[in-house]
């Protein structure tokens, strides 16, 4: 950045022709951003209004702060409830998919058998799959394993749902580790299943944490297979309870609870995204430029 | 007796993630090519084989056209919209020295991390007609402008910006990553011979990153090929099919919407639809995308 600096000084007459390029491009990009966080902004002030003061004007501050809207959309809506399932369908479902893809990318990455290729095409050909083709028989199959409705029925799901990518990713990183590491520790008298516990999994730690990053929003956004899946409204995540909130809200027309529900969902998304923007755009995006 | 001991470990390492993976994934993918064949509710183990007669009805069925219209129409429309915002955002935020860069480009990405259901119920009430929208409108005294948005002339555009507002920052980054990739010499040999800015992106930057637009390209037409969530969640694809895609049709079709319907088969049959719309779209990125570009 400094070296830059010099090289702009001489340009002499360039530097004025650069500060307007400079604006122009915040001129466009500024109201985006601009709108993008008034849309939030309006959406927190929403939540903390009165239904009543919403609809005399929809952009107006509260005269109080309602704490009650958060009271109701946590009890009362069951966003409470709906958070610690989706917490718990999402991080064991995150949490297996990884694990399973981890060891079979592995294998794919480095070990040689016959059907190789076949059960390589199989896991990384479903990322072509879209859901909706197979969202009728997955539910007819769970209905015979009595399974729909239940958590197990839902983590399995998921956890199918995410291998084929997860497993394309975490080849992409085994593949880049040096072979030598591995003959040295089995030439040691190690085991392959040492050599990938102790060796090969805590380095492609960069990768899992890319996959976890990317799984985990994945799951905490999606609601078709939710939809589908979970039938009984107490294991309902907080995606699919947003949406039902949102399909009951004509006969309830309870706005600004609804406003303080999606707040409430999105509190764990902000804190990720404060902190990690980086890593969760460079995850959300990964694998595709490679 | 080695090589027979590491063929016997890749199976045990290969073997947990199959257990779930074949049952849950790709026997239900297999049957559903099976079961776009049957007239089926769902609810009895008799399937009734009707050959194709799902797919001739399809071609048939009024809703389908609409939601195949809707779902092309979010493809090329959106992704020409998308592609453009997003090619100017990029290009913007790929100067070296914008200070700010950073902040820009995480307040665009934002709204992937938002779970779509908010802002598809974001969305409905910005919409609403004495929403945010409307109410804006007003008070520039512009209330001329004032429309039902979500009505059944403006749905599928109000869809569609939601969509790209909401979307948009993906391809951006993606576009970003790969202008970044090429080394500035290039725009700066470009520059020296008097390019210009547009001249250096048509002609320098562009070109030396097709397999990334490509990549793009891609990603947005399979994306808007399956859209659903976000446009369920927005107008639950009405009124009245206005905004339908094929994806919610397939949904609505199978299990109903306010009333049930269960017409596994023929859902199913608008799914393999779906599918091969997918791999068409997969294929012609394979057509676009061309050789990797080294430098």
């Amino acid at each position: 950045m400094l070296l830059k600096i010099p090289l702009l000084i001489d340009r002499g007459g360039r530097q004025t022709h650069r500060r307007r390029g400079l604006l122009a491009g915040y001129a466009v990009l500024v109201p985006w951003c601009a709108f993008t966080l008034l849309i939030f902004a309006w959406l927190v002030v929403a939540s903390f209004r009165t239904n009543q003061e919403l609809y005399a004007d929809a952009l107006g501050l509260p005269a109080d702060l309602q704490f009650a809207n958060y009271d109701h959309a946590w009890r009362l809506s069951h966003i409470g409830s709906y958070f610690s399932n989706s917490l718990l369908i999402v991080l064991a479902s995150v949490i297996i998919a990884n694990l399973l893809a981890a060891l079979a990318a592995y294998a794919l990455a480095r070990m040689h058998f016959p059907g190789h290729n076949l059960v390589l095409f199989t896991v990384v050909g479903g990322m072509g799959v879209p859901v909706q083709l197979l969202l009728v028989p997955l539910f007819m199959f769970l209905a015979r394993l009595h399974l729909v409705g239940s958590f197990p029925g839902m983590i399995l799901s998921y956890v199918a749902f995410l291998l084929p990518f997860t497993t394309f990713l975490l080849i992409g990183f085994f593949r880049t580790l040096p072979v030598e590491l591995e003959e040295a520790a089995q030439i040691d008298g190690c085991s392959e299943i040492r050599v990938f516990w102790q060796i090969m999994f805590p380095l492609a730690s960069p990768g899992l944490v890319t996959a976890t990053i990317f799984n985990f929003v994945t799951l905490w956004n999606e609601y078709l297979l939710a939809l589908v899946i979970l039938t009984k409204p107490q294991n309902w995540t907080v995606s699919l309870g947003l949406y039902s909130l949102s399909a009951v809200m004509g006969s309830t027309a309870n706005w600004v609870s609804l406003f303080a529900g999606i707040v409430i969902v999105l509190i764990p998304s902000m804190v990720l995204y404060v902190f990690l923007s980086e890593r969760v755009i460079a995850g959300l995006t990964l694998g595709s430029t490679r | 007796m080695r090589a027979h001991r590491r063929w016997f470990m890749a199976i045990l390492f290969i073997l947990p993630a199959l257990m779930v993976y074949l049952p849950f994934f790709v026997y239900p993918s297999l049957s559903a090519l099976r079961v776009s064949l049957f007239d089926w509710s769902g609810f009895v183990p008799q399937m009734k084989f009707v050959g194709l007669a799902n797919f001739r009805e399809l071609a048939k069925d009024p809703i389908f056209w609409i939601s195949l219209k809707n779902s092309l129409f979010f493809m090329v429309a959106g992704g020409a919209i998308v592609l453009s915002i997003a090619l100017l955002f990029a290009k913007i935020l790929s100067r070296e020295l914008l200070p700010g860069k950073r902040l820009l480009r995480a307040i665009i990405f934002f709204p992937l991390v938002v779970p779509t259901a908010g802002l598809g119920i974001i969305g409905t009430y910005f919409f609403n007609p004495a929403g945010i929208l409307n109410t804006v409108l007003d008070r520039l005294g512009l209330d001329a402008l004032n429309r039902t948005w979500l009505g059944p002339e403006m749905a599928v555009y109000s869809a569609l910006a939601t969509v790209v507002w909401a979307t948009m920052g993906f391809s951006m980054v993606i576009i970003l990553a790969g202008m970044e990739r090429i080394p500035s010499t290039f725009g700066e040999a470009a520059q020296v011979e008097g390019a210009s800015e547009a001249q250096i992106l048509f002609r320098v930057t562009l070109p030396m990153m097709r397999d990334v637009l490509a990549t793009v390209i891609v990603f947005w037409m399979i994306g808007a090929l399956k859209l659903f969530e976000l446009i369920y969640a927005l107008t639950g694809g009405g009124p009245n099919y206005a905004t339908s895609t094929i994806s919610i049709f397939s949904y609505v079709m199978a299990f109903g919407q306010r009333e049930t319907i269960y017409r596994m088969g023929y859902a199913t049959a608008a799914g393999v639809v779906l599918f091969l719309l997918v791999i068409v779209s997969a294929g012609l990125g394979q057509l676009l995308r061309g050789e990797r570009i080294e430098y």
